[in-house]
């Protein structure tokens, strides 16, 4: 039967990867790649994992093919970043199980601290890229990318953007098909670039596989020639081929599911036939410059800024000219209604970060002589750079917190009046926090580190880590345990506070900035998203003890309210979504008129 | 631009709902034989943000996402997010407004004003707007939860699917112990509009 269903990008790359026989997931969560593994959990025949970090999860699909099983690992644009050591190596050395990385690359920076083009990896790895642009594709060209893996004895570079990932179409179902690969074999010279074959002689076989795959992509029924009208031709690939074949559907277009190695012929081929040739793709003018460099005129950068997602709004403007010629007729999109404001994503009521950054901004109003910079990391609390909190100094990618913090004291004088914290998530922390406060504690810094750990990792939607005791399977583990690990790691003072318990953790934070040394402040509370939803009996203002001093409203809870009753000496006062409210009762030890009280 | 793709753009706060609309919409389209894509924004739907759903569908679809002045209908669970969307309208397009207001904490910390008046900015600019108190028609059909099937019902009026497709959609992607309670107000918002 011919079984059609709606399917995410990411869960259409999971099902390719189901029905392709891969037995090996690992990865690290990081929008918009997470629901790739979230969805291959599913899969009973599939072992997956939520590895500790991107570059663990490499190794762990690395192993899994060289033991002869195809296998794969998933992650956010910047995980490559993190995962890119061993892939280096494994590029050169070559698989025995297909093996294929999958990145998503977050294009706008729509939930990232930065964007980035990830294509140009393929290059520095001498690696095969495919590039789906819809779902269907997302699985098809997974299940090609195994064949293909395993043909070319080399990894395959699978990258996709939000705008694949995140959008649903229509896929087809097969079956899974599970095939018998060779065995590991340790004495393979293949696997011992050290011990076997000279790098060099590795090195200039990626070259000569690059050679052979450049070959296949030029008969690749992937990469395909649409005729259209011959004045105008488009080369593109991914989502931007998407929208350019909306925008000038008359046009011919060389639509490319693999956009690394390029196929020379094929694209100089269609080029001998097109009057004028656009090349169509977003940040980076990577195929531009591949393609310029075969001598071949083309418009493309020029036409387009290099940052941010090229939409299909974009192309209407640029092809302007070229769609009046062809009798559309265009028209101004209106904008935006005037009377909109904004609704930005908020902390959560009840959030730990919002205690910890009360206790932050409190010591700060006390040590007014002294100016205390955090350093920040990567994940809900990164909302702390922005106002209304203004908590974070900077936080710019993961476990770098803690590392530049030990970097910014030592920069600064012994009699400084900078106090330097860095406060760190506890996924963030086990994901390279860890040697980063080895290091500052060995090299003798003098700086605070607030572990915040909520149990999970929140940002990303709430998948479990080394510390939450849970696998994406469910399945019970021993958790790592902060403290014996912050104290192996040879940290002195060492304190684990409440965040709920405001008095508590306040005074601990500001004996810890006194101490001279590295200062650990683990402050522990679950999340109140994940796993499951927390709500207490919820909190409510006595109007008629509120004198609308306002204190509350700097804990900036969402929901903590203005009021539209006024005191006497007309003030306007407090109130609390009774809804929204979890009853954490932070804001009640914070108001000093007692006017804050659990309802009844 | 004129395009045989129809344009359904859903709107609300994270919490309401809309991914599961769209997610009902997008199924009984495929149901129905038409190509469709759908793309949402992931990320914002936990943490109180505007959630947008676009869906299209027609016989062939390629960009998954609406531009401004495309949208057939914008169905709009909240008051803001419907004024915030409403450009997307194509002209002689329809928007469904349920009325509710959900404050932003900008508005609720006092920094900002929540407009007043949305309603009558919309009509003002000549746009159709249909009016629905969803939550007092969910409590007459007995549930306040069943807001966002009623508000379906609504919609589909503007749409072009069977009407067994609906129910044998919404059977299958509703919680088994509320099915009976989503069908009553599914029927319940598509009589909103018999008049």
């Amino acid at each position: 039967m011919d079984t059609k269903k709606m399917m995410l990008g990411n869960e259409a790359i999971a099902r390719g990867a189901y029905e392709a026989g891969v037995k090996v997931v690992a990865g690290y969560p990081g929008t918009p790649s997470t629901e790739v593994l979230e969805e291959l959990a599913h899969y009973g025949e599939i072992y997956t994992e939520w590895s500790v970090n991107e570059k663990v999860a490499m190794d762990v699909a690395i192993g899994a093919s060289l033991g002869g099983v195809r296998s794969m690992v998933t992650m956010k644009h910047a995980g490559i970043n993190v995962a890119s050591d061993p892939f280096v190596p494994i590029s050169f050395m070559g698989v025995n199980g297909g093996l294929v990385l999958v990145s998503s690359d977050d294009i706008g920076a729509v939930s990232s601290p930065t964007e980035q083009d990830t294509r140009i990896y393929a290059k520095l790895f001498h690696v095969p890229m495919l590039e789906p642009s819809d779902s269907q594709e997302a699985k098809d060209f997974t299940v090609l990318a195994y064949t293909l893996s395993e043909r070319f004895d080399v990894p395959f570079f699978f990258r996709t953007t939000n705008a694949v990932s995140h959008s649903k179409g229509i896929v087809r179902l097969s079956q899974r098909k599970e095939k018998v690969l060779p065995p590991f074999d340790r004495l393979s010279p293949k696997f011992r670039p050290q011990g076997g074959i000279h790098p060099i002689v590795l090195h200039q076989n990626g070259f000569e596989r690059l050679k052979r795959l450049e070959k296949y992509a030029e008969k690749a029924k992937i990469n395909r020639v649409e005729w259209g009208d011959r004045k105008i031709g488009i080369i593109s690939s991914g989502i931007t081929y998407q929208y350019a074949k909306e925008v000038l559907p008359f046009a011919s277009f060389l639509k490319l599911g693999m956009t690394y190695p390029l196929p020379p012929e094929l694209i100089k081929l269609f080029a001998s036939k097109i009057k004028e040739l656009y090349i169509i793709e977003e940040m980076e003018p990577f195929l531009e410059e591949q393609i310029r460099a075969m001598g071949i005129k083309a418009k493309g950068s020029e036409l387009r800024p290099h940052a941010g997602s090229l939409s299909r709004e974009r192309l209407i403007e640029i092809f302007s000219g070229t769609l009046k010629r062809f009798g559309q007729k265009l028209e101004k999109p209106k904008p935006p209604f005037p009377q909109v404001i904004k609704r930005f994503p908020t902390m959560c009521s009840g959030c730990l970060h919002l205690a910890m950054y009360y206790a932050i901004r409190m010591l700060r109003r006390k040590m007014k002589d002294k100016d205390i910079v955090v350093m920040g990391d990567i994940g809900c609390y990164s909302l702390g750079i922005a106002a209304p909190h203004n908590i974070l100094g900077c936080a710019f990618a993961m476990g770098s917190g803690i590392s530049s913090a030990h970097g910014l004291n030592k920069a600064l004088k012994e009699n400084s009046d900078k106090i330097v914290l860095s406060y760190i998530g506890d996924s963030t922390f086990l994901h390279a926090g860890i040697p980063s406060l080895l290091n500052a504690i060995y090299n003798k810094s003098n700086i605070t580190v607030i572990i915040a750990d909520n149990g999970t990792t929140a940002m990303t939607g709430g998948q479990d880590h080394a510390g939450t005791g849970r696998t994406i399977q469910g399945e019970a583990r021993i958790p790592v345990d902060l403290k014996e690990l912050c104290r192996s790691l040879g940290v002195v003072d060492l304190q684990a506070v409440d965040p709920y318990d405001y008095k508590s953790a306040y005074e601990t934070l500001s004996h810890a900035v006194e101490f001279d040394g590295v200062s650990v402040l683990i402050a522990s509370r679950p999340c109140v998203l994940f796993p499951k939803k927390l709500k207490e009996t919820p909190f409510q203002v006595s109007p008629e003890t509120c004198t609308g001093c306002g204190m509350c409203m700097t804990i900036y809870c969402p929901s903590i309210i203005v009021s539209d009753k006024k005191t006497e000496k007309g003030k306007y006062q407090a109130a609390i979504d009774p809804y929204s409210c979890v009853g954490c009762s932070f804001c009640a030890q914070i108001c000093p008129s007692q006017a804050i009280v659990q309802m009844s | 631009m004129i395009h045989s793709t129809k344009n359904i753009l859903i709107v609300g706060v994270g919490g309401q709902g809309v991914i599961l609309a769209s997610n009902i919409v997008t199924e009984v389209a495929l149901m129905s034989g038409f190509d469709v894509k759908k793309n949402e924004a992931h990320g914002q739907s936990q943490r109180s943000g505007s959630v947008p759903s676009h869906i299209r569908y027609g016989k062939k679809v390629y960009s998954p996402i609406i531009l401004p002045g495309e949208a057939d209908v914008i169905l709009a669970f909240e008051e803001l997010e419907a004024l915030r969307w409403a450009n997307f309208l194509r002209p002689g397009g329809k928007i469904i407004v349920n009325k509710q207001r959900i404050y932003p904490p900008s508005v609720t910390s006092g920094m900002d004003k929540y407009p007043e008046e949305i309603i009558a900015i919309l009509r003002k600019e000549k746009i159709e707007v249909i009016e629905i108190d969803g939550m007092e028609h969910a409590n007459r059909v007995g549930n306040p939860l069943v807001v966002s099937t009623l508000l379906l019902g609504v919609l589909s009026n503007f749409l072009d699917f069977p009407e067994k497709i609906w129910i044998s959609t919404i059977t299958q992607l509703v919680p088994e112990k509320h099915r009976d309670l989503n069908l009553k107000a599914f029927q319940e918002g598509k009589a909103l509009l018999r008049g």
